[in-house]
């Protein structure tokens, strides 16, 4: 959407809601909350014989402002980025790079009524379990390009009705490219709630999807039908979900599917999870189905089959919570398949364990994943260790090790950490970090952050030294994070 | 895209700041916390503004992946289950991905979470209450409705500041006043 319309629109919202405001009585009945977020970088160079890797400063200023008023709240954030070097030396990992200035990033109007509820302007949206449609912010990962349309939704007591329709940008592509790839998605879905605790639905969703080369949109339409029970006899819930999707393309058109299906069992302090999950062919741009995996991994969900089988237990008499999960993963590939590979298979298992014992607590957990076919084996080791220091203190030991190997390659991060924390006042943590690229080039990187919140409404953030970046997961979405060298600091007041 | 000079930037920030504290209330009187209507664990619907009624409500917001909230966790189902027979009702708002439900029972099964879960797959709620994201992140009302609180992040020690102040609002009757008999020492 141009920026003259951002700005009309959210100054007609902002008016109708001060007009609304105004029209209260003595202020009563409405209310006004927002944040106004600072941060300033000062990105140092690690290679000086490099004329590419300069150092720079980076300041980037959201302010956002929310009027609620009966079951209507309207919203705006706007963001200004200022950059002291040209776009192309800034690190082409940082999803801001290629913004600059003042843009007004949301506005949105929302209502709220008992059975239907419908929002104008910018949201996040995603459908069933996102095998259709997931537009989400990922504040850990960086993705925050919300749908620019609107959305409706109306629920009565045996049906549920959504709706919504839009303008999108995808924030990685438009990164890479440096240009906004402004795609279109609309579409809806209906459950119907059965006797018995049993739902039916089904959901619906058609994008036009801005091509990277030559210039022209992409067509994709995929529809869904689910079904499930929830809480079935207290102990079981049941969930299926059948999709197909066809990509219309400048010179192809490609069918594809997707399957998910789960069934959790809970029998006193153990509970047993198994999924199965079947992706062919079934990735486009705004969809994320389930991974059947661990939230801090990556996950492929264009070519990929198999099940997985997840327990864990509270075992009350010990404290202790212990968790694990075995699953074998494949790809639809036969030996005869373009490529001449036989699959992509893949066995991923983890454990963990949680434990209190007075003022100690532990948690721990291992993930290894061995893609047999890749010859490449990944582990994940996480520790966490909290002493209690007198009433509100605490002493932190952290460890977070990823190695990667292959035969003739291996690559390993480890962070250890070590922090001390006051209740309510704040975080002070010293970081060492060290990369390993096949054992005969080790990278060492030091980092001091102190974090304090002088009232609960203001935090203040500075980081300062280095860190390698790398592979970073939040919610199973996955992207690599700049290495950083320098210092930041972030200043947040809510109002 | 619009380049303003650096001066006007810092001009237009000041004017951002100013109008927000001119015009945002102080804790005491922030007014009645965004209202919602979310499903459940078991897809039944909660909306807030049903289940304030004359309770104190304490709403943190968490996901699976977020070590603090699961350090968080076993304090509030203590303070639950002490204090929800004096008026305490805590809803947590899991804040994970759709693509993850499935998971979302048996993880609050496995830490014995017996307070309400509702679910913000496209946080939409969050994002009214934190457009920061950053989790946990909780808010406290009082007997009367009103956000008396915000609770940014957990460190331990947190649990025993939520809980003084709880005892706090639950003392006071539903106009802010106090309640003799409700013994707030806790």
């Amino acid at each position: 959407m141009p920026l003259a319309s951002r700005f009309a629109a959210a100054a007609l919202l902002l008016l109708t809601a001060a007009a609304a405001a105004e029209d209260g009585s003595d202020g009563e009945g409405y209310r006004i909350f927002g944040q106004l977020t600072t941060e300033l970088e000062r990105n140092l160079a690690e290679d000086e014989g490099n004329p590419n890797d300069v150092d720079y400063t980076k300041l980037k200023q959201l302010a956002s402002f929310n009027i609620e008023w009966s079951r209507i709240t309207i919203g705006a954030q706007l963001e200004l980025l200022d950059w002291s070097e040209p776009e192309e030396l800034r690190d082409p990992l940082d999803l801001d790079r290629y913004r600059e200035g003042l843009e007004l990033r949301k506005y949105f109007i929302d209502y709220q009524g008992p059975k239907l509820k419908g929002r104008l302007g910018t949201f996040y949206s995603s459908l069933g379990r996102g095998l259709t449609l997931y537009v989400q912010k990922n504040e850990v990962l960086g993705f925050d390009e919300p749908i620019h349309g609107g959305t409706a939704e109306l629920t009565t007591k045996h049906l549920e009705l959504t709706v919504v329709g839009g303008e999108v940008t995808e924030p990685v592509l438009s990164n890479q490219y440096r240009r906004d790839f402004e795609d279109r998605v609309w579409g809806g879905r209906a459950v119907v709630r059965l006797p018995l605790d049993l739902y039916l639905g089904g959901s619906v969703v058609s994008a036009e999807l801005e091509r990277t080369f030559p210039e022209g949109t992409d067509e994709v339409d995929v529809w869904s039908l689910e079904a499930g029970g929830l809480g079935l006899w207290g102990v079981l819930d049941l969930a299926g979900e059948w999709a197909e999707i066809e990509k219309r393309e400048l010179t192809r058109t490609r069918d594809g599917w997707g399957r998910y299906a789960s069934a959790a069992l809970y029998l006193g302090p153990v509970s047993v999870l198994g999924e199965y999950k079947d992706y062919f062919s079934f990735a486009y741009r705004y969809n994320l189905p389930p991974n059947a995996g661990r939230a801090d991994q990556s996950y492929d969900h264009d070519d990929v089959k198999g099940p997985r089988l997840l327990v864990s237990a509270d075992i009350v008499a010990t404290g202790s919570i212990v968790h694990a999960s075995y699953a074998s993963f494949d790809s639809h590939k036969e030996p005869t398949s373009p490529g001449g590979t036989g699959g992509d298979a893949q066995v991923e298992w983890y454990g963990g364990l949680e434990q209190t014992v007075g003022p100690v607590y532990f948690q721990g957990s291992y993930f290894d994943r061995d893609w047999q076919d890749r010859g490449i084996t990944e582990r994940h080791t996480i520790g966490d260790l909290h002493v209690a220091v007198g009433r509100r203190g605490e002493i932190i030991l952290g460890w977070d090790e990823r190695v990667e190997e292959a035969a003739y390659f291996s690559l390993g991060t480890t962070r250890a950490t070590l922090a001390y924390s006051l209740s309510p006042w704040g975080t002070a943590s010293l970081r060492y970090s060290w990369e390993d690229r096949s054992g005969f080039r080790r990278e060492e990187f030091w980092g001091a952050e102190v974090q304090v919140l002088p009232t609960r409404r203001l935090a203040v953030t500075v980081f300062g030294g280095s860190d390698p970046g790398g592979l970073v997961c939040a919610g199973g979405q996955c992207r690599i994070e700049p290495r950083f060298k320098g210092v930041k600091g972030n200043l947040t007041w809510r109002f | 895209m619009a380049h303003p000079d650096r001066c006007s930037v810092v001009l237009a920030w000041l004017v951002v700041a100013v109008v927000a504290v001119v015009l945002a209330p102080g804790d005491a009187q922030a007014g009645p916390p965004p209202d919602f209507r979310l499903q459940d664990l078991n897809g039944n619907w909660l909306t807030l503004s049903e289940e304030l009624d004359g309770r104190v409500v304490y709403l943190t917001f968490w996901a699976t992946w977020c070590v603090p909230c699961r350090r968080e966790m076993p304090h509030l189902q203590e303070l639950y289950e002490e204090l929800a027979d004096r008026g305490l009702l805590i809803i947590g708002v899991n804040t994970d991905p759709p693509g993850t439900t499935s998971k979302i029972k048996p993880y609050v099964k496995r830490y014995g979470l017996t307070y309400p879960t509702v679910l913000d797959p496209d946080n939409n709620v969050l994002d009214k209450y934190n457009p920061t994201r950053e989790l946990p992140y909780a808010v406290l009302v009082d007997r009367s409705g009103n956000l008396r609180q915000v609770f940014p992040g957990y460190r331990a020690g947190d649990e025993k500041l939520l809980r003084d102040k709880v005892l706090e609002l639950l003392a006071e009757g539903p106009d802010g006043s106090a309640q003799a008999a409700d013994g707030a020492s806790g």
